[in-house]
């Protein structure tokens, strides 16, 4: 036995498999990392895409007019994107202080206090109210709520009827993921409190809860997330005048009903600016992601 | 408030939040099947569209849905596949590589839908030069569908470590474990994500605007342009004064298509239920 | 000298014996990143015998186990240093040839993992793999496998039957089935009975004494009494601070009656867990 025959120490690389490599094993190992490639290629396609398109807008306007306080004219040369971005974000915000506790409290009862049938029936309830196209929202909340909200106060197409269409459609995203947070949690932890002479409310409102605020909190980011992007049912039913959202009844215009609205008949510069709003608003949502990342922990990857 | 009625308060609390919702979803399924069930007839799917949208039918859109709905599952169901082997099979899970491709599909799945349509239109329809066609509608869908079913079918593959282990023991090539063990083990699961993925798909309406276009007609391949249901919708709702009708018979339509094909795919998937919103 | 063997990947599909093979572990030492779970294991093999690992949890059984096919390759942050020679072949070599490798070296797990498809299935993904083709050969080959193990009364007529309707101790003696298609020279057993009834155990024992001869078989077991009712030679391991090492290795009868550590006399008498 030579020195030549022992093995200095070193670690093993991942290829469990080799042995004579067929051409087969070849195409294989290709298409696998060509998969891979492509969907980061993705991502990055479409960040470019946004970039590529937003360029001329940017070079000719720059930056600050959009960040300017100004009006919203773009044929005219006024890129003021403040008030939509207000909107979005009153939009979103409100509709997240609505869907945030109703998730939570509806993850709650699924995990502590629904039986099994009803926890089952109550998901499938979550899961339709998740599948319905957001137009089907927007029709709704255009025949239904907005005229009952005109009666209170006119004109009904508000910031109110926005945030109570979106807070319906935010709602399934954050209590499943809560769900799923509550579900990674020890059994232990709340038997014990049980077991400790807790009453179920307390264990829940003081422990669990408590315990599981990382996915709580990534459920809502995600969740918050999914209400700046929504655009169909929002623009069905806010007005879509552009003003700063001063009241709930005022009409207001989000970033993405701005882009839905005019990208059919922009052109040239006005085009060039509605793919700058899409970037802040990939601003916005990647600003979420790396909150949720930092705060999310380990779960942060999953979607 | 007395001690004896606080675990009272704060159930009736949840219990409340539980029925609301339950509340607000049926106020919304009735209030559509109502007003729309009425006017769905068998002519009305096999019609076109007059006046508008105002009178006729959808068969049209119809078409134009199902064959965007195909092109996109067809498109994704590859790539989804595809990443999901790459991050079991070719990279070791906490490598650049692996973290990266991670990141990436759980930042698409993030993309605001209006995004895609900005960029789908920018990229099918202008590089690519597909204009305004079934095919770049499709292929954003499928951008869309890619990180959901990305992530069921990575879960549903991780599942059968063991088959991959008696694969490995017994001398067989990675190629032919995944090939000929792990992917038929798991279509089930990889079925069921692409269902969700379908029920995303025939959802949107945004990033179709731009890719697959507005107008109504009876599409006669995947290069011309067409409408689909939820895009009929809107316009019938927004622009077409009167529309509401056969906005709402289209609502119907659709929540009837999206309830079979989930339940479709629900059942073939077994027993293995999955909660991805 | 390491002569490394890249020959044809086909199995022989005539009938016959295959020449079990000898094992020789040499300052075998295997860590997971910064933990050494074994620690300069030298330990002899012999061929066509029932070899017995025994020890408590945690002593690197199962690790050095999964070295003689290479299988710790798909854990990441494993090293391992050392040799292994099986039949003269260094199994550790930088250029060995694993999946040739594997053919030779059977395995079978602790939890019975027949694929999820038929029974047929099972057998014919791997028998298609190397080489047999011909529709006879491979209903031959299923035959004697599932012979070997006495399943051929049992399910010989209901072979596209789903290989998870069986019972527990029918899907593992399944597993051995199908880790004999491959015609290996030696066997490796990771506590194959752990998960099974006393009755299925007992098939299992008696069917690993009936194959004994013409391959070597490795079972790593917690049931002292199972080692002492088949295994032919036993290696007893210990932990000290973490690390496993063999302690005492020899015939059963050597370990029980002339053990040569106080550790050894306790363990294998019931003294200690």
């Amino acid at each position: 036995m030579t020195l030549f025959q022992t093995i200095i120490s070193r670690p093993h690389r991942t290829r469990p498999f080799r042995g004579p490599r067929a051409p087969k094993d070849l195409v294989f190992v290709v298409v696998l990392w060509a998969s891979g490639v492509l969907a980061i290629g993705a991502m990055a396609g479409v960040l470019i895409v946004l970039a590529i398109g937003a360029a001329p807008a940017l070079t000719e306007a720059g930056l600050a007019a959009f960040m300017a306080d100004g009006d919203w004219y773009p044929t005219a040369g006024e890129f003021g994107l403040v008030a939509m971005v207000a909107a979005t974000l009153a939009v979103s915000a409100g509709a997240l202080a609505v869907a945030g506790p109703l998730g939570i409290l509806c993850a709650v009862y699924i995990r502590y206090y629904a039986g099994d049938v009803a926890g089952a029936a109550f998901r499938v309830v979550l899961m339709t109210l998740a599948a319905i196209p957001s137009v089907v929202y927007g029709l709704w909340g255009m025949t239904v709520l907005v005229p009952h909200i005109a009666a209170w106060q006119p004109p009904g197409t508000s910031l109110l009827a926005g945030v109570i269409v979106l807070s319906i459609m935010v709602l399934p995203t954050v209590a499943v993921l809560a769900e799923a947070g509550l579900r990674q949690l020890p059994a232990s932890l709340y038997l014990g409190s049980l077991a400790l002479g807790c009453a179920r409310h307390a264990a829940i409102k003081r422990i669990v809860l408590p315990s599981a605020k990382g996915a709580v909190a990534a459920a809502c980011m995600l969740g918050l997330a999914r209400a700046l992007g929504e655009t169909m049912a929002v623009l069905m039913v806010v007005g879509n005048a552009v003003a700063m959202p001063d009241s709930p009844f005022a009409s207001v215009r989000t970033l993405p009903a701005n882009i839905a609205l005019e990208m059919a008949y922009a052109i040239d510069v006005h085009r060039s600016a509605l793919f700058v709003s899409g970037l802040v608003l990939m601003a916005l949502v990647g600003l979420l992601l790396v909150m949720r990342w930092y705060w999310g922990g380990a779960d942060a990857a999953q979607s | 408030m007395r001690r004896s009625l606080r675990p009272f308060v704060n159930d009736l609390v949840v219990r409340a939040a539980v029925a609301a919702v339950v509340f607000v979803l049926a106020a919304i399924v009735v209030h559509v099947v109502t007003r729309g069930a009425a006017l769905v007839s068998w002519d009305f799917l096999t019609t076109a569209p007059r006046a508008a949208g105002r009178a006729g039918g959808i068969a049209p859109v119809l078409v134009s849905t199902a064959a965007v709905t195909a092109v996109a599952l067809a498109a994704a169901l590859p790539l989804a596949v595809g990443a999901a082997v790459f991050l079991v099979e070719a990279v070791r899970p906490h490598t650049v590589a692996a973290r990266l491709t991670r990141g990436c599909l759980g930042v698409l799945a993030a993309v605001p839908s209006i995004v895609f349509g900005l960029a789908g239109n920018m990229i099918f329809c202008d590089w690519l030069g597909f204009g305004f066609s079934i095919l770049a509608g499709g292929l954003t869908l499928a951008l869309m569908i890619l990180p959901i079913a990305a992530c069921v079918a990575e879960t549903t593959l991780r599942m059968h470590g063991e088959d991959r282990r008696a694969g490995y023991a017994l001398g067989l090539p990675q190629r032919r474990i995944v090939w000929s063990i792990m992917l038929p083990a798991a279509a089930p699961g990889i079925f069921a994500g692409l269902g969700l993925g379908f029920g995303r798909a025939v959802a949107e309406s945004a990033a179709l605007i731009f890719t697959s276009g507005y107008v109504v007609r009876m599409p006669d391949s995947v290069f011309d342009s067409g409408r689909t249901m939820a895009v009929h919708i809107l316009d019938l709702a927004m622009n077409v004064p009167g529309g509401d009708g056969n906005a709402f018979a289209t609502a119907t339509v659709l929540l009837v298509s999206v309830a079979a094909v989930v339940a479709l795919f629900t059942a073939l998937d077994g027993k293995q239920g999955r909660e991805f919103v | 000298m390491n002569v490394q063997t890249t020959g044809p990947r086909t199995i022989d599909v005539s009938p016959g014996r295959v020449e079990a093979s000898h094992i020789c572990v040499e300052n075998l030492t295997i860590a997971y990143g910064a933990l050494t779970a074994l620690s300069d294991v030298t330990l002899s093999i012999p061929p066509g015998r029932i070899t017995a690992l025994i020890g408590p949890s945690g002593c690197g059984k199962t690790s050095l186990l999964t070295c003689l096919n290479r299988l710790i390759d798909l854990i990441p942050g494993a090293r391992v240093t050392g040799r292994i020679l099986v039949r003269d072949t260094d199994v550790l070599g930088r250029d060995a040839d694993l999946l040739r490798l594997r053919k030779r070296v059977g395995m079978v797990f602790q939890k019975p993992n027949p694929f999820p498809f038929s029974i047929r299935r099972n057998f014919d993904i791997v028998l298609s793999e190397f080489g047999v083709r011909r529709r006879a050969d491979r209903e031959a080959r299923i035959d004697e496998c599932l012979r070997a193990v006495g399943l051929q009364a049992e399910i010989g007529h209901r072979l596209d039957m789903s290989a998870c309707a069986l019972s527990g101790g029918q899907q593992q003696r399944l597993c051995i089935a199908r880790a004999l298609a491959t015609r290996p020279e030696i066997l490796l057993l990771d506590e194959p009975c752990s998960a099974l009834d006393p009755m299925s155990t007992m098939t299992i024992e008696r069917l690993l004494l009936k194959l004994k001869d013409s391959i070597t078989l490795v079972i790593v077991t917690h049931n002292l009494s199972q080692a002492r009712r088949i295994a032919d030679r036993c290696a007893l391991f210990w932990t000290r601070c973490g690390t496993g090492y063999l302690l005492e290795h020899g015939t059963m009868a050597d370990l029980s009656e002339r053990p040569q550590n106080q550790v050894t006399d306790d363990y294998l008498n019931g003294r200690v867990a």
